[in-house]
């Protein structure tokens, strides 16, 4: 079954140009708003579609220029006899090689045998379909897919109007589940014609005034009736055209009256069945109408899970539920380069992979904030929720998602990875246990961003060390009330080697002579091994109840961090 | 013995005697075979494509069901087709040196097949591969369907009697070619021809007599059946007995093959000529028409006893010498005895040499009574080229263009023809005249003994054939 190899898409809608060789399965595409992925499955549909002719406007050129004609290239691979057919396109086979990518001018020993499909607007708006080849071109020969093959090699769309396939049309799914032929034009007209029989003369009984003025004005003007005017049912509006018959379920109700996402589940399974005649399916928003279970079963059905598809999917999505089953593979992120204009498809790398399980949402993000811990993530969400409740958007609501690193020693590579796929990417760590110098380097040479605390400390180190005694007074308030609170004070004595307990700690700091050494030592206790804040929940806590309100007051090694962070977190500086 | 079957044969050779019903036999197994892929059928010339066409088709066989072409045909539209590949210089395929492109041809062609490059194509294109007349294979086509036969089921089918076509050591070898990579499956033992001609005891002879002639020994005529007449001649040059033969057909016989010389076309024509109603088989190239376009000058002051010339070279009962002395007189205004219409054409061309003139001069001269063309196709195609051309300087590409739209129509015999084994083969008459048999060795006797479904008339000094 054919399988797109190759796709170009020149000057179509919002993109400029985009060079993309998708995978034989599954291909979900991501992209923020605008990134063109609905634009490819346009430009897909309207290259391989079974029509005759589509309708263009200026407004499907790039730019609305028409100057530069729109232009897309489908090279189809794993092509079925039909499409083989030496006296069809002798002349237009390619040969591709998967292992460099690269297309031959003629098929050949250990290459793929591929055609290459160009669809051609120019600003005539007149849609050109045709084949290409160097060598027929240089023979002077020009042509099309024959009809039947447009046919079977068209996409199956899984849009917005799945009703489309569940009525007995030509095209429809319905009609193209198995060989049996509806012989339907006798069986419908006998059907109408009993209609107009058993309607009969009923409205003459209701209209016989109307009917009367009708008769006598005939009369009088010496128009011919016959003797007589009848109400009858028109022949013309009793008519059954394609689409008259449609599936109904056991108490006569419309399939197509079911909800979205369930007659699409209905129609990909469908498609499945006529694999043969629809390889290539087209899914607009995968996830539309669905719960997560179900989005499951509309994966399984379009093969996502399969190691041999039969079927090419192209999909989009916006969820994180479809891309949590996705494999890295089956990715692609649509992006356009900001200095070239183009659109560019990333395809995810295996140390994607497990940020696809454990974070999927940070593919749907605009900016990435790889934390080393869950400290780090309740530290930025208490800001942030300091700063939402003075009225300022939320930094979900500005696109960056956090991601959890899980330790100092793991941050970089998903870090690396979503940089790689052109994501805003920071990482948000402590400095004790600091990333080798060299990586560290490369990410920020790469674009990304490091935010650690000066003075190779902790994020509790930090915060001991810059508070003010009131604010150390909270802390410690909190941490005594929280469930370990009772071991605030075994923890204070262990890291002051019995110096001094809570209660004498506490005293220095609500009196405000707390010394600096011994800040420090409280910073080691919190962060001691069952430590006092280290989950998401009292961090916020922290940050937007007892840090944010007194910032002003807290020491500039730990604001300058904090406010570089926020800024950034709230998209200030953001690359792309 | 039964019928093979082509379609259950994965890599085989047919066997097939003249007559024996390969035709038949191959017409029935596309007809019968229900495969969605076509299969691709093979043969040598476009005469033997035209004709097989001509009988699938009468034979109802769908055209879905095969494509048909000639090796070198299918060889050069692959090479078109995949020049990358073939390795060839695409100006072999305009075919402006006959002798060097074909073979040039073949070799890309075999190129592109070794490579592997499009065996996908061909298991996707054809479910199976039969190739007609394989005796005529060169080495190069052999090696080919070699190639072919790798990834399509292949069956042959040829006859090594019948290989009459001598190329030198570039013809395939049957015996240590191609029966080492086709194994002989099966040979065709019924005479269907004759058979259903009602002359079956003939057809059992003429099989009956392939392993003397295999073998190099003589046959006797006199032990054939009646419906075989041995006419004794002196020589050669015995035109009468030779011509009564040519003349005589009996009332049940509806055409007739003379079959003369393959070395002397001369010969075919003179017998043509004198033969009342015959008509020369021409070869495919129209060698004498092309010599003719190519030597004729339209604006040259003897263009039009040339033309004359030409024309007494294809019609009997026309003296273009005479007709020449008429016009120089009826030009000079001494000649009383008023022009024919004839005449007036021939001056009406003399005056404005045009090609138009020309056909219509050509058309005077064959409508008289008492003139017939005994070289009917030339005729018929100079005067198509004349027809088709605008000014003299198309002449001779019209010429061309006719000769290879002849290519591709099956020949359709006349009532009699003349010909060489060479230019007969494949062809059936309900009577053979066979005249020179002192020139033809035992393969040229063979297939010109069995060209005669009803009746079989040999003109030979000797009862015992081939003559030594």
């Amino acid at each position: 079954m054919p399988k797109i190899v190759y796709l170009n898409i020149q000057n179509f809608r919002s993109i400029k140009e985009l060079s993309w060789k998708p995978n034989h399965g599954m291909n979900c595409l991501i992209g923020g708003g605008d990134s063109g992925k609905t634009t490819v499955l346009d430009a897909i549909d309207y290259c391989l579609g079974a029509r005759r002719s589509a309708q263009f406007s200026d407004y499907d050129f790039h730019k609305t220029d028409t100057s530069e004609s729109i232009r897309i290239l489908v090279a189809l691979g794993a092509l079925e006899p039909s499409l083989l057919s030496i006296d069809a396109y002798g002349d237009y086979f390619c040969g591709y090689n998967p292992a460099t990518g690269k297309f031959e001018d003629e098929p050949g020993h250990g290459l793929e045998t591929t055609l290459v499909l160009r669809l051609k607007v120019e600003k005539d708006l007149e849609p050109q379909w045709s084949l290409l080849s160097k060598r027929a071109k240089a023979k002077g020969i020009e042509r099309n897919l024959r009809w039947e093959d447009r046919q079977t090699s068209s996409p199956l769309r899984l849009g917005d109007h799945p009703d489309w396939h569940l009525s007995w049309r030509r095209g429809a799914l319905f009609e193209r589940l198995t060989d049996e032929k509806l012989a339907l034009t006798e069986g419908l007209s006998d059907a109408a014609r009993k209609a107009r029989a058993d309607f009969g003369s009923t409205a003459n009984k209701e209209l016989t005034d109307s009917l009367d003025v009708v008769k006598k004005s005939a009369d009088e003007l010496g128009v011919p009736t016959a003797g007589a005017v009848h109400a009858l049912l028109d022949a013309n509006s009793v008519k059954f055209g394609t689409g008259a018959i449609a599936l109904h379920d056991a108490n006569n109700i419309p399939l197509s009256s079911l909800g979205t996402g369930s007659k699409r589940l209905l129609v990909a399974g469908l498609a499945r069945k006529v694999a043969t005649s629809a390889s290539i399916a087209l899914v607009d928003e995968l996830e539309t109408g669905l719960e997560p279970h179900r989005i499951r079963s509309l994966l399984n059905t379009l093969g996502a899970k399969d190691t041999s598809a039969s079927q090419q999917v192209y999909a989009t999505t916006h969820s994180p539920v479809v891309l949590r089953e996705l494999n890295h593979t089956q990715l692609t992120l649509l992006r356009v380069d900001k200095t070239t204009g183009k659109h560019r498809a990333h395809s995810a790398s295996e140390s994607a992979q497990g940020l696809l399980r454990s974070n999927p949402e940070a593919f749907l993000a605009k900016r990435v904030i790889v934390c080393e811990g869950k400290s780090e993530i309740g530290f930025i969400r208490g800001f942030d929720q300091h700063s939402c409740g003075l009225g300022n958007v939320s930094m979900e609501a500005l696109g960056t998602v956090l991601v959890d690193g899980g330790g100092a020693k793991k941050v970089l590579s998903p870090a690396n990875e979503l940089l790689r796929l052109g994501y805003n990417v920071s990482i948000f760590m402590d400095s004790d246990v600091p990333l080798e110098a060299a990586d560290e380097e490369a990410f920020i040479t790469g674009g990304g961003t490091v935010f650690k605390w000066p003075n190779q400390c902790a994020l509790e180190d930090a915060i001991f060390r810059c508070a003010t005694g009131p604010v150390i007074a909270a802390l410690l308030d909190y941490a005594v009330s929280l469930p370990n609170g009772n071991k605030v004070d075994a923890q204070i004595c262990t890291a002051s080697r019995n110096q001094f307990n809570l209660a004498q700690a506490k005293n220095w700091a609500e009196t405000n002579t707390l010394q600096p050494a011994t800040a420090a030592i409280l910073g080691q206790a919190a962060r001691s091994a069952d430590g006092w804040f280290k989950r998401i929940a009292p961090y916020e806590h922290v940050a937007k109840n007892i840090l944010a309100p007194s910032y002003s007051s807290l020491h500039a090694d730990l604001t300058g961090i904090t406010t570089a962070l926020m800024n950034w977190a709230w998209g200030h500086n953001d690359r792309t | 013995m039964t019928e093979p079957d082509p379609l259950q044969i994965s890599r085989g050779c047919i066997q097939a005697p003249a007559g024996c019903g390969k035709t038949h036999l191959i017409a029935e197994s596309l007809k019968r075979c229900t495969t969605e892929k076509p299969i691709l059928v093979l043969t040598h010339t476009n005469a033997a494509v035209a004709a097989l066409r001509q009988r699938l088709d009468k034979g109802a066989v769908p055209r879905s069901s095969y494509r048909l072409a000639t090796i070198d045909g299918w060889a050069m539209r692959l090479v078109g087709m995949f020049p990358l590949r073939s390795a060839a210089d695409p100006s072999i395929l305009e075919l402006s040196s006959l002798g060097t492109d074909y073979p040039a041809i073949k070799r890309a062609a075999l190129c592109l097949l070794q490579g592997r490059h499009i065996d996908n194509l061909l298991a996707a294109n054809y479910s199976r591969l039969l190739v007609d007349e394989y005796q005529d294979c060169l080495s190069a086509q052999h090696r080919i369907i070699c190639e072919l036969a790798r990834v399509l089921p292949t069956c042959i089918f040829g006859d090594v009697l019948q290989g009459i076509f001598d190329f030198g050591d570039t013809q395939v070898d049957w015996n240590a070619e191609v029966l080492q990579d086709f194994p002989l499956v099966s040979e065709l033992s019924t005479p269907w021809r004759w058979n259903l001609a009602g002359a079956g005891s003939l057809g059992q002879w003429l099989l009956d007599l392939r392993p003397t002639l295999l073998s190099g020994g003589q046959i006797d005529l006199t032990t054939a059946p009646s419906e075989l007449e041995w006419v004794p001649i002196a020589g050669d040059q015995d035109f009468e007995k030779i011509l009564a033969a040519t003349h005589g057909m009996s009332k049940d016989i509806e055409s007739s093959l003379i079959i003369c010389s393959s070395r002397n076309r001369q010969r075919q024509q003179q017998i043509a000529q004198f033969t009342n109603g015959a008509s020369v088989v021409e070869n495919a190239d129209l060698t004498d028409l092309v010599s003719f376009a190519r030597r004729f000058d339209f604006a040259s002051p003897n263009a039009t006893a040339e033309l004359l010339n030409e024309a007494a070279s294809v019609l009997r009962g026309i003296s273009a010498t005479e007709m020449m002395a008429r016009i120089v007189s009826l030009k000079a205004g001494t000649n009383r005895k008023p022009a024919t219409a004839q005449e007036m054409a021939a001056l009406s061309f003399d005056a404005e040499k045009t090609p138009q003139k020309a056909a219509a001069l050509l058309s005077a001269l064959s409508n008289q009574s008492g003139v017939s063309a005994f070289r009917g196709e030339v005729f018929r195609n100079l005067l198509k080229a004349l027809h088709a051309s605008a000014s003299a300087s198309d002449f001779a590409d019209m010429v061309l263009k006719a000769r290879e739209e002849r290519r591709f129509h099956s020949r359709a015999l006349g009532k009699k023809s003349v010909g060489s084994t060479l230019l007969v083969k494949g062809l059936e008459a309900d009577q053979v005249v066979i005249v020179d048999t002192h020139e033809m060795n035992a393969k040229n006797l063979y297939v010109a003994l069995t060209r005669g479904a009803k009746r079989v008339v040999v003109c030979s000094a000797s009862q015992y054939l081939p003559a030594t």
